[in-house]
């Protein structure tokens, strides 16, 4: 047998056949020829040979008309089969056309050239036939096999197919033919996805994208889409290939791990602040706790002191004007003393300091509330502009308030029969040339950032100096006069959290005092 | 006019003894001195002072319960005791001297006018 040869089964009657052998030495000698006369033999036939084609007389004795090819073709599937009718049976001849059969021939009409044309275009076409069936069952399973979503669009954004998968988020795939594929787009993203779509479809090119899509149990799922353009045989992009997934719970892991982070994060940051104001907390307990103890060392020697004085002035008062002067002397040193003793013992008397972050502009705003009634007493006009969301301080509120009311009660006692009292606040950046003689007690220098409130009074102001420091010591005796803390021991409380006090004449009359600390860095993750 | 007896307690032997060199200074009174809670009440009831300047914070003993100690015993009953305290907040205090818990008192750091003041006040007319 040759193997160049098509093998031809020839299920055909006798007469038939006659014809046949008379048509066919003429044509060309690539058929190898294999007559039977009944199809029972036919399907013995085809179980044990190879052939590539029958040739099938629907007239055969054991069986007529559609029935036989049915029975052939149920037997071999795959097997091409030409039905050979007579010339009244056009009809049944196309019906098994229409349900398989490569072509068809009417007897008596044809020659042996249309016959091996007719055999050669079966054998064609049934393996074509077979190219497309294999090619469409495999997109098929991988179609229905993906978890991904498959949709094909037209240019105007209608469903043509929609794979399996889509079961699950909008129903049977289906009855999404035809229907508008944006219309289960979140409103919020349509126009976005729309408008990815027209761009796809002017370039070409497919694009990813994200966004959400509402889906028929009522859950909004966030969609990760890419999409590809199927050209037209012009090369203009006429479908749209669409491939997504459902990301939600791979963003909402992402989310969750997200906020678990950012949570640690800030756990971190919350423990590094509180392990600090602990730090700050004891640091300051203890300089109070030996203040305290010093003060209470020195005050009743100076109370010796201040009685002796007394005493003294008492008997002699009238032996001349430098008795009177010395005790005078004596008796001002001594109450300077004993104010700073005051001071310390007021500072270490808050044996709990309790070191936080607070807002300075409300520390000055509880401090007025506490000296309201001399504000009024005194006739005094309040001028306040305190800042709006300053960046926190570190420091213990009652100390520091203690030290604010201290320095506005100083300032509405300047303003006896009346004036104007300004108490603000502010961020700003210390520069050397605002006043600011460069020496910096503490850890401030020109350049820090620093938060600030200033109290100032239009009164006679201070005994001016060269000399800052005596400026303020001269300022700080007025204090006690007036029967308030001492500066000094003020000005080292605010120290000890890293500030200072700075107390200058302004120039239009009255004093202003500033109090300023250091802006904390923000800590870095 | 007879001076007017006053007894003044506090731990500190050198207050106690300037306080009496102050007031005695004036003409106007007759000042001992007691520097122990626990010997207060009999040092009162052998001198038999007009008022008592008690210091509130005595090493032995609290200056309240020597206080109501006198309080107890008929002949002292109505002998008027001002407190002399250290341990009063300018916030609670308001002025130099005022009451705590009904009691008269003193803040420290005394001055001799100041002291006067409240004795001349609290005396019994």
């Amino acid at each position: 047998m040759n193997a160049q040869q098509i093998q031809v089964l020839l299920a055909v009657d006798e007469a038939v056949h006659a014809n046949l052998a008379r048509e066919l030495p003429r044509a060309p000698s690539q058929f190898a020829l294999t007559r039977v006369g009944r199809l029972d033999e036919a399907l013995r036939r085809l179980d044990t040979g190879p052939f590539d084609v029958v040739l099938l007389d629907l007239s055969l004795p054991d069986r007529t008309g559609l029935a036989a090819y049915h029975e052939l073709h149920a037997t071999a599937p795959a097997m091409p089969i030409v039905v050979l009718t007579g010339s009244g049976d056009e009809t049944l001849a196309l019906q098994a056309v229409r349900e398989g059969a490569q072509d068809y021939l009417v007897k008596g009409e044809f020659d042996g050239k249309m016959l091996s044309r007719a055999i050669r275009y079966a054998l064609e076409r049934k393996r074509a036939e077979e190219e497309l069936r294999q090619s469409a069952e495999f997109f098929k399973l991988i179609s229905d096999n993906v978890t991904d979503l498959i949709a094909v669009i037209d240019r105007a954004g209608k469903r043509l197919y929609n794979n399996p998968s889509y079961e699950k988020s909008l129903g049977n795939a289906s009855n999404l033919q035809g229907t508008n594929s944006f219309q289960e787009i979140h409103p919020d993203d349509q126009e976005k996805i729309k408008g990815l779509f027209q761009e796809t479809i002017a370039t070409g090119t497919g694009q990813r994208s994200e966004y959400r899509m509402l889906w028929s149990d009522g859950t909004v799922r966030h969609i990760e889409s890419q999409g590809s353009v199927i050209k037209d045989a012009s090369g203009h992009p006429s479908k749209v290939v669409v491939v997504s997934r459902d990301i939600t719970e791979r963003k909402q892991h992402l989310e969750a791990l997200e906020k678990a982070l950012s949570e640690l994060h800030q756990a971190h940051e919350e423990l590094k602040a509180a392990q600090m104001q602990l730090i700050q907390s004891e640091r300051l307990e203890a300089v109070s706790t030996f203040a305290g103890g010093i003060a209470h060392e020195v005050k009743n020697p100076l109370q010796t002191i201040t009685l002796g004085v007394d005493f003294l002035k008492n008997r002699f008062g009238n032996a001349g004007e430098d008795v009177r002067m010395v005790l005078t002397e004596m008796d001002n040193a001594a109450r300077r003393a004993d104010a700073v003793i005051r001071g310390m013992v007021e500072f270490s008397s808050y044996n709990k300091h309790d070191v936080k972050d607070h807002d300075l502009s409300r520390i000055a705003e509880q401090s007025l509330c506490s000296v309201e009634s001399e504000i009024k007493h005194n006739g005094i006009k309040l001028i306040k502009d305190l800042a709006p969301n300053l960046p926190p301080v570190r420091l213990d509120l009652k100390t520091v308030k203690h030290v604010f009311i201290n320095l506005l009660l100083s300032a509405i006692q300047a303003m006896a029969g009346g004036g104007t009292l300004t108490v603000s606040t502010c961020l700003k950046q210390l520069s050397q040339d605002q006043g600011w003689s460069g020496r910096t007690p503490g850890q401030l220098k020109a350049g820090d950032t620093v938060i600030m409130a200033e109290v100032e009074d239009d009164g006679p102001g201070v005994i001016e100096s060269k000399l800052a420091d005596k400026s303020e010591r001269a300022f700080a005796t007025e204090m006690i006069r007036k029967g308030i803390l001492d500066l000094m021991v003020l000005k080292k409380v605010v120290e000890l959290y890293g500030g200072m006090i700075r107390i200058i004449n302004r120039k239009e009359g009255g004093v202003k005092v500033s109090i300023m600390f250091k802006a904390q860095r923000k800590e870095r993750l | 006019m007879s001076k007017k007896r006053i007894l003044v307690v506090d731990d500190e032997t050198s207050i106690t003894r300037l306080l009496k060199l102050n007031l005695e200074q004036t003409g106007n009174y007759e000042v001992r001195e007691e520097n122990f809670g626990a010997r207060v009440l009999e040092a009162a009831r052998e001198f038999k002072p007009d008022l008592v300047l008690l210091d509130v914070m005595l090493p032995d003993m609290d200056g309240g319960d020597v206080a109501a100690g006198l309080k107890q015993d008929p002949a002292l009953r109505k002998t008027p005791v001002v407190f002399l305290t250290a341990a009063v907040k300018k916030e609670e205090l308001g002025a130099p001297e005022g009451k705590i818990g009904g009691r008269m008192y003193i803040a420290k750091p005394l001055n001799v006018k100041g002291v006067i003041g409240v004795i001349e006040k609290m005396l019994p007319k």
